[in-house]
């Protein structure tokens, strides 16, 4: 496991917010000297959020509106200007304010879906783990239906039995994405269990669930954080892929509505780079900014001490 | 003397692999770790349990700590039968009786700070924590690290080896235990090391009257620590007595077998061949009779049929041997 | 006739936060059909030297100075090419877990077969007589060449070890830790292998250990190392009864004796220094309990003591006063 730094703090006292923060940016800091993947994918993510944030503020337009210009028509396919800074759909809609609504939306499903698949595989990896038998067994197996069942199609089908809607995406996740954590976190309990140091607090007199949350639970922990981090990336993907097919929500504007939307009217034939590209690279850059932080972080959350 | 611990016809035997052919034949192979111990501790002993891998000591250990489960027989705490302790009975018993461990590099939480760690016992004894302070730094004082400010705030990884055992000893005395088990606590640590902790041992051993067992497959070390030693082979106690006398005279051929393998760090010592004959793996099962009978040089007809009962052959002193009747 | 002179070795380690200073001043002579015992904790070298003689080492390590005289050639200077040629067939090497020998999927007489076959030029035939040559030897059952090594207990995994070693019939076995893993019966039947090797092929060996009382039980010359370099060396009987360094004083009262009169053993305080930075001076004077204000002076060497025995020490002259006080609990104990 990898060396703790945090120095002074013994968990008796808390230290004062400002130096909190302080220690954070000095860590960001040298964070891009250490490992500039790791760097990159948290600035994205930043950035993102920032975006997702203030995406009211930062929209110039209704991302839904159809908008008509000055002359009363339909202010359809307009190339790049400065009232539309990545111009207009074919049905009058600005592509930016979409582009920045859109961030929104990603990354509320992709954070939820990260959440509930990480709490769900974390739990299940814990007590699978810890204190095997029947209750391993049982999960275990559910977990086997759940790596059988194909991601995409499942998620298909229940956007056409349930209405359409972003949430498909986090319950299927919830449903069918969490063993490979769920595996992996149960793996590593089994070897913590073993260790010296769990049996030392067995004859210290502590209790089982004492043991599970205070000594095992924290040193399971980055490996949950990895996980989230895919599947961040993962959610959007899917959410992309369910909307572009034609299954998402209709009401809410995501990268993937828009790529449908940029496909369904020829976008790429008629070469409207400025309508399915930059969705497009959205997509991309939160996958990989996923995938970097969860390979950094290590880097991220528990620098090695330089003395 | 009153009886702290009581061991009798104590047995531990583990599921081995199975094979196919068992399996089709409905067998259950055991490994028998524990076979039958029976012996008694008295309060204040300092006892030694040597033997070699597979003898069963690290098993006796756990069992003495209820750690896990008897296969059969029993062990006693203070003439209280510890499998049927629970509730407030249990609470105390992991209270005053303690564990050293042998790896002093994973005893502790590598995310704990020193004094996180040496303050989990006393929180999970509820004691007050007004007290945890006084409590730490006797405990400290106790196992020769008088500074204690200068290892709190520290994580494991910040200490050396014999600092970290140390710790941990510190960690099992903090509630002032009566029984303390350490289990090869020094296997682990460089030699020059070794010798600052045994003396650590022994001290607090003394200062505290403490009930003491220390499992080793080193008899050097048994023999400087602890006042008596019992010699285990394959589940069974083949010898028990006095440290110096089993050393200076020992009566069970496995012993003398050990005694003369131990090398000493002097030219002058015997290349004499042992008394014993093959390795311990060439045994494959248990053999029936004397566990010892099939390495023994003096194995007769009454070795492969009768098992040797654990009798007295001298005042404290017991050895299992048909030789010996 | 000395079959391994090793003279003032130096070996680095080149690694992300510097250069670790793993072996300096490393300096042994191996006479023909002697056991010579290097000593020493964790972290003193011993292994890093071992492994610079037959120049396995690690992909950051770099033999930065000294020779290494073998017959009329320098082990330092050789080529790549040339010091194959001499591995296993003049010197061979027993690495520590002795199953890092062993390919755990062939059997073990097909592996001795395979070194006597491509590197002894034995035709099968004679290769098969050999292997069992090899195993009555070490005292293995000439039947178990058939089985595999997990078939193997522990101390018979490292007599076969042994067997492939010596197939060859090497002038130099090291032996890395043989026994530290086995159980003390176990152990000492390996121990008088070597032993027996050494008296029916008058091979050489360096065994390598941090146990002294297996020193005293096999070796005819003993080195003693710290913080990775020689502090002392000498015939076993002269070092560990009239040691001339502070670090064997200490070493020889850490071990308990088991048919001795159990005096207290002594404790060194403290631990090796770092070798990323390590003192100019005497490596050990930080723990010793003689030290003075020379020892941190730069310019140490081993120098003779006795007829074969050498220390590296400021105050040699006084050697015996510091040795009865050496013998003293209280001299090693610090605030």
């Amino acid at each position: 496991m990898p060396a703790v730094t945090e120095t002074g703090t013994t968990g008796t006292g808390r230290p004062p917010r400002s130096a909190w923060l302080g220690q954070l940016l000095r860590r960001l800091v040298s964070l891009t000297r250490r490992d500039p993947f790791a760097f990159a994918g948290v600035a994205i993510y930043v950035i993102f959020g920032i975006v997702a944030i203030f995406a009211d503020v930062l929209a110039t337009h209704d991302p839904l509106t159809i908008l008509f210009d000055s002359k009363g028509r339909l202010a359809a396919s307009l190339p790049l200007s400065s009232d539309h800074y990545l111009g207009t759909t074919s049905l009058g809609r600005d592509i930016y304010s979409q582009l920045v609504h859109g961030t929104r939306s990603a990354l509320i499903i992709g954070i939820t879906a990260a959440i509930v698949v990480v709490l769900i595989g974390t739990m299940v990896g814990l007590v699978s783990g810890y204190f095997g038998g029947l209750i391993d067994v049982v999960l275990m197996r559910a977990a086997d239906i759940a790596l059988g069942i194909p991601f995409l199609p499942f998620v298909i089908v229940l956007a056409s039995f349930l209405e359409p809607s972003m949430w498909n995406v986090v319950l299927a996740m919830a449903l069918l994405v969490w063993p490979t954590t769920g595996r992996v976190i149960r793996s590593q309990v089994l070897t913590l269990r073993e260790r010296t140091f769990v049996e030392a607090a067995r004859v210290t007199g502590s209790s089982q669930a004492r043991i599970l949350f205070v000594h095992v639970a924290p040193n399971i922990m980055p490996l949950s954080f990895v996980y989230g981090s895919i599947a961040i990336g993962w959610a959007i993907l899917t959410e992309a892929s369910i909307s572009f097919l034609g299954f998402g929500a209709t009401d809410t504007v995501s990268w993937g509505y828009m790529l449908q939307d940029a496909y369904l009217s020829q976008a790429l034939s008629r070469g409207w780079f400025h309508w399915f590209v930059p969705p497009g690279i959205c997509i991309i850059l939160v996958v990989v900014a996923g995938f970097f932080v969860s390979r950094g972080f290590e880097e991220i959350f528990f620098p090695r001490l330089r003395e | 003397m009153a009886t702290l611990v009581e061991a009798c016809n104590l047995k531990k035997h583990f599921p081995a692999a199975r094979g196919l052919w068992d399996m089709v034949r409905g067998r259950q192979p055991v490994v028998r770790a524990v076979d039958g111990l029976d012996f008694t501790i008295e309060e204040g002993e300092n006892v030694g349990l040597l033997g070699e891998s597979g003898c069963g000591k690290t098993t006796t250990g756990r069992l003495m700590l209820r750690l896990i489960p008897p296969t059969e027989g029993s062990l006693a705490f203070d003439g209280k039968d510890i499998a049927e302790l629970e509730g407030e009975d249990l609470r105390h018993f992991r209270q005053v009786a303690q564990l050293v461990f042998q790896n002093p590099f994973d005893a502790l939480n590598p995310r704990f700070t020193i004094d996180r760690s040496l303050r989990e016992p006393l929180v999970n004894a509820k004691i007050d924590r007004e007290e945890h302070e006084e409590r730490m730094r006797i405990a400290m004082r106790r196992v020769h690290l008088p500074d204690v400010e200068q290892y709190t705030g520290r994580y494991p990884h910040q200490l050396s080896g014999g600092q970290l055992q140390r710790v941990v000893l510190a960690r099992a005395l903090i509630l002032e235990p009566r029984f303390v088990v350490a289990d090869e606590p020094v296997s682990m640590l460089d030699v020059s090391v070794r010798a600052g902790i045994l003396n650590v041992m022994r001290e607090v051993h003394d200062q505290m009257g403490l009930t003491a067992v220390y499992i080793s497959h080193d008899f050097a070390l048994v023999r400087y620590v602890c006042s008596r030693t019992i010699v285990m082979y394959l589940g069974k106690v083949v010898e028990d007595g006095p440290s110096e006398d089993v050393v200076r005279d020992p009566q069970h051929p496995y012993t003398k077998a050990l005694v003369q393998a131990v090398p000493v760090p002097r030219v002058d010592q015997s290349h004499d061949p042992l008394p014993i004959i093959g390795g311990l793996s060439d045994v494959q099962e248990t053999p029936s009779g004397c566990h010892f009978r099939d390495r023994c040089p003096f194995a007769f007809a009454r070795c492969t049929d009768e098992e040797p009962p654990i009798q007295e052959i001298a005042p404290g002193r017991r050895a299992a041997c048909h030789l010996l009747d | 006739m000395t079959v391994l002179s090793v003279q003032d070795l130096q070996v680095h380690y080149m690694t992300d936060r510097g250069v670790v200073h793993a072996v300096e001043r490393a300096s042994l002579d191996v006479p023909e059909g002697q056991v010579v015992g290097v000593v020493g904790e964790s972290g003193c070298g011993k292994t890093t030297l071992a492994r610079a003689i037959i120049r396995v080492m690690e992909k950051n390590a770099r033999i930065v100075g000294g020779r290494m005289l073998f017959g009329d050639k320098d082990l330092v200077r050789l080529s790549e090419a040339e010091i194959t040629k001499h591995r296993w067939r003049d010197i061979a090497f027993i690495p520590q877990s002795a199953m890092n020998s062993l390919d755990p999927v062939y059997r073990v007489g097909a592996q001795l077969v395979e070194v006597l076959v491509d590197r002894g030029g034995l035709d099968k035939g004679k290769a098969s007589d050999r292997a069992e040559e090899l195993f009555d030897m070490v005292g293995l059952d000439g039947q178990r060449l058939r089985d595999y090594p997990h078939q193997f207990s522990g101390g018979m995994r490292q007599r076969a070890a042994i067997a492939l070693a010596i197939a060859l019939d090497p002038k130099l076995v090291i032996a890395d830790e043989p026994v530290t893993a086995l159980d003390v019966i176990v152990q000492r039947q390996v121990l008088d292998v070597f032993k027996s090797l050494q008296n029916r092929l008058g091979v050489s060996v360096i065994l390598i250990t941090h146990d002294i009382s297996v020193i005293a039980y096999t070796s005819d010359r003993v080195v003693v190392m710290y913080a990775g370099e020689v502090v002392e060396s000498g015939p076993t009987d002269k070092v560990l009864t009239a040691p001339a360094h502070p670090y064997t004083m200490g070493l020889c009262k850490a071990f308990p004796d088991l048919q001795g009169s159990g005096g207290t053993l002594v404790p060194i305080e403290g631990s090796p220094p770092d070798l990323l930075d390590p003192p100019v001076g005497c490596r050990f004077a930080e723990r010793c309990p003689f030290a003075q204000p020379v020892c941190d002076e730069a310019g140490l060497v081993l120098e003779e003591v006795a007829p074969g025995h050498r220390a590296a020490c400021r105050r040699l002259s006084e050697a015996d006063t510091l040795r009865s006080q050496a013998g003293e609990v209280d001299t090693w104990q610090r605030s």
